[in-house]
């Protein structure tokens, strides 16, 4: 079962709250859009290992086009790496498990303030 | 009547390349992916000095995966933290030979996106390997890119639309466009042809 949850413009919010401390990945997608579809097994394999340390949640940047606004989205796929309450890294196009495991890794090992 | 045996990295595969598989047929399991894989990796060989014991020592693990022989996970971790320290350059082919390394830097066994990672970066080296075969060079890429990221905008600082671009091209760099056009033909239907080549295997099992 996948681990990444789709949200909507008024679920941000919650997320992150619910979210605290942790890394929180945005992946914004839309549904016509082919590197999306091919990052989407790579996204899911990375999801089930870091899961529940980092947190997951896709959106479609037609279904929520505040949130597409809000982040400055303009080609998708578009990959946010929040943690509290801030971007982190942000990263376009299509990437390899083991690029994202390796931001990950670092997302996860830095300190917060 | 028995299901068909599709391992989750097949599936990803078929569904990434648009190849839907029928429900009856002999079995794609783990083996399959894991013979998979070993051919796409070998597929990107030759390899520059850069990054080819890199390359031969995933070949490696792959071909013992796929033998029983299981390397172990901290095998697969100490590869693909070698991968991160590979340096990246303006070198295309060099640039997919590392995006193939990171793609086979796990186990087929662990999770469903290997395939479909190694196709992409396999098939973008033999797209590479296809636009160098024409005479095309670093250096003339330098050139074209130069000139296209010239032209993208107009005198108004307005984004231009692309169907104007490559009559413009044309004009702008006589001498530079149909060598241009003849590497981006081939590098394309290479990518296409890798991809076909992977449907034909799905499909014959």
């Amino acid at each position: 079962m996948s681990t990444i949850k789709t949200i909507g413009d008024d679920d941000f919010a919650p997320l992150e709250a619910q979210t605290g401390d942790a890394p929180l990945l945005l992946i914004f997608s839309a549904t016509w859009c082919g590197p999306c579809k091919a990052l989407a097994p790579t996204l899911e394999d990375i999801a089930d290992v870091y899961t529940p340390s980092v947190a997951f949640a896709r959106i479609d940047i037609e279904q929520a086009p505040g949130l597409a606004e809000r982040f400055g989205v303009r080609t998708v796929p578009t990959l946010v790496l929040r943690r509290g309450g801030q971007d982190k890294l942000r990263h376009v196009g299509v990437l390899t498990r083991t690029k994202l495991a390796a931001m990950l890794d670092e997302a996860c090992q830095e300190p917060q303030a | 009547m028995n299901e068909r045996i599709i391992h989750p990295a097949v599936l990803a595969l078929s569904a990434a390349l648009r190849s839907p598989l029928p429900e009856q047929g002999p079995p794609l399991d783990l083996g399959f992916a894991q013979a998979l894989a070993v051919w796409m990796l070998e597929s990107t060989n030759p390899w520059p000095d850069a990054i080819a014991p890199l390359m031969a020592e995933l070949l490696a693990l792959h071909r013992r995966d796929s033998q029983g022989d299981v390397p172990t996970p901290a095998e697969w971790q100490r590869v693909r933290q070698q991968t991160q320290l590979l340096q990246v350059g303006e070198d295309e082919l060099l640039k997919a030979l590392i995006q193939v390394a990171e793609a086979a830097a796990w186990p087929i066994s662990a999770g469903k996106s290997g395939l479909t990672e190694l196709h992409i970066a396999a098939a973008m080296v033999q797209a590479c390997q296809a636009s160098r075969a024409t005479g095309w060079t670093r250096e003339d890429n330098k050139q074209a890119f130069a000139v296209l990221n010239q032209l993208v905008v107009t005198v108004d600082g307005e984004q231009r639309p692309r169907h104007e671009i490559p009559a413009l091209f044309a004009k702008t760099a006589p001498e530079l466009e149909p060598r241009f056009t003849r590497q981006l033909t081939a590098s394309n239907d290479a990518f296409t042809q890798f991809s076909q080549t992977l449907k034909d295997r799905l499909a014959a099992g």
